[in-house]
């Protein structure tokens, strides 16, 4: 991938992200925040992408963005589904459930089969990604932010 | 406590939380935000039980034989998703807890709340669905033509969506519908122009369909324990996105059966 590519692939994924923001209502201050989240829940994808699949690509991009919505929510004081749902978005198994139902009406079931498991997959790892860091209590949490607010003081 | 007092807290909290709920709020975080709203107007005892589409409340003045006691049950129709109102419940809840909203106050924003119409109008939101199609479409591996189709299809089948959202259809059917029509439209633009991915097109434009706080909520849910709630989205989740495959199947169906594609 060049770096023109890399480029693109970030102007894109923080366009999409922003986009997607409005369509939640999400207030104008948080717009651009969200919109670099998408640009890291992305990245985080597309760099594992190809050394451990998209499956566990997707499963640490998710771990990243909880983790940051989490800490972010607490900086910026809003709920933490206003960063996280944008964040999440980039990586909504959209391409996996399109090619199941295209190779089902196109009567190629062992393609069918492999992608709606695919989908499965993606949605589990998202499932779990979510899971996990949600598990984290959230003092140690408040804490941490709290320590880096009063040493930034 | 007088016990119209006591009626108009419940009233108020139990409003500001079914608002929550409808807008796509995660469940402990609407039974936290009645909790903190009921101890900061100096409810002494209540309970909560919220699930996807309800919420039960009570609450009383004290232990004593002749306290006041007040219950209510609220319904919460067909939620849609619109987080900019659970971050203002959020602020709202803040400033209460703080003490820096007055009962009557919390009353006066949360009409404010229910009346506001939205921080974008329409022809920003059907340009949000537009651009974020093209940009999804980008992403997934299309090439400029492909992104630039898509965000045409998402402009156009957008609209349909935001006027079938206003009926009481189905979700299900909505969502066939513009499955439908948005694999229409691509169908149609391909065989027009040349040199054309119809996948990444129809996989860029169905993306603003896609039910991203349903899913989250329901794994957020099921997360902190509340599994019906979870089940609920998840089953939510699961209609709207089968609702897209069996539009857009339907119509590559036809299509592949006719020949044309």
């Amino acid at each position: 991938m060049g770096l023109t590519d890399i480029l693109l692939n970030l102007l894109f994924s923080f366009v999409a992200t922003a986009g997607f923001c409005i369509l939640f209502n999400i207030p104008k201050r948080h717009i651009a925040f969200c919109g670099l989240l998408g640009i890291i829940s992305w990245l985080v994808y597309i760099l594992l992408r190809s050394p451990v699949g998209e499956v566990l690509a997707t499963f640490f991009a998710t771990v990243t963005i909880v983790l940051l919505s989490r800490v972010f929510s607490i900086v910026r004081k809003c709920p933490v589904n206003v960063l996280l749902v944008p964040g999440m978005i980039p990586l909504a198994p959209g391409s996996a459930i399109y090619y199941t139902a295209y190779y089902f009406v196109t009567n190629d079931m062992t393609s069918a089969a492999e992608y709606g498991f695919l989908t499965l997959k993606l949605a589990f790892a998202i499932v779990l990604g979510i899971i996990v860091v949600i598990a984290v209590p959230t003092k140690p949490i408040k804490k941490l932010v709290e320590k880096n607010a009063e040493k930034k003081k | 406590m007088e016990k119209t007092e006591l009626k108009r807290i419940v009233d108020v909290t139990a409003r500001a939380g079914s608002m929550l709920l409808r807008s796509g709020a995660e469940i402990m975080r609407v039974e936290n935000t009645i909790g903190h709203m009921m101890r900061s107007f100096g409810v002494p005892k209540y309970d909560i039980f919220t699930i996807t589409n309800g919420i039960f409340l009570s609450a009383s003045d004290g232990e004593e034989e002749d306290s006041n006691s007040y219950t209510r049950i609220c319904e919460v129709p067909r939620n849609s998703s619109d987080l900019g109102k659970v971050d203002m419940i959020n602020t709202l809840s803040r400033d209460i807890e703080e003490g820096k909203c007055t009962l009557e106050g919390a009353e006066a924003r949360l009409d404010e709340i229910e009346k506001a119409k939205g921080n974008y109008n329409g022809i920003i939101s059907l340009l949000a669905a537009s651009v974020a199609s093209g940009a999804f479409s980008f992403l997934f591996g299309g090439t400029a033509t492909d992104a630039l189709l898509a965000a045409a299809v998402g402009f156009s089948y957008y609209y349909l969506f935001i006027l079938l959202n206003k009926t009481k259809l189905s979700k299900l059917l909505t969502n066939a519908i513009c499955g439908f029509i948005l694999a229409l439209l691509t169908v149609g633009l391909v065989k027009l122009i040349p040199d054309v991915n119809m996948d990444k097109v129809i996989i860029g434009a169905i993306m603003p369909l896609i039910p991203g706080v349903s899913f989250v909520n329901a794994v957020r849910d099921i997360a902190a324990g509340d599994y019906i709630s979870g089940a609920i989205r998840m089953i939510d989740a699961i209609v709207i996105a089968a609702g897209i495959a069996v539009g857009v199947g339907v119509t590559l169906l036809l299509f592949t059966r006719i020949g044309v594609i």
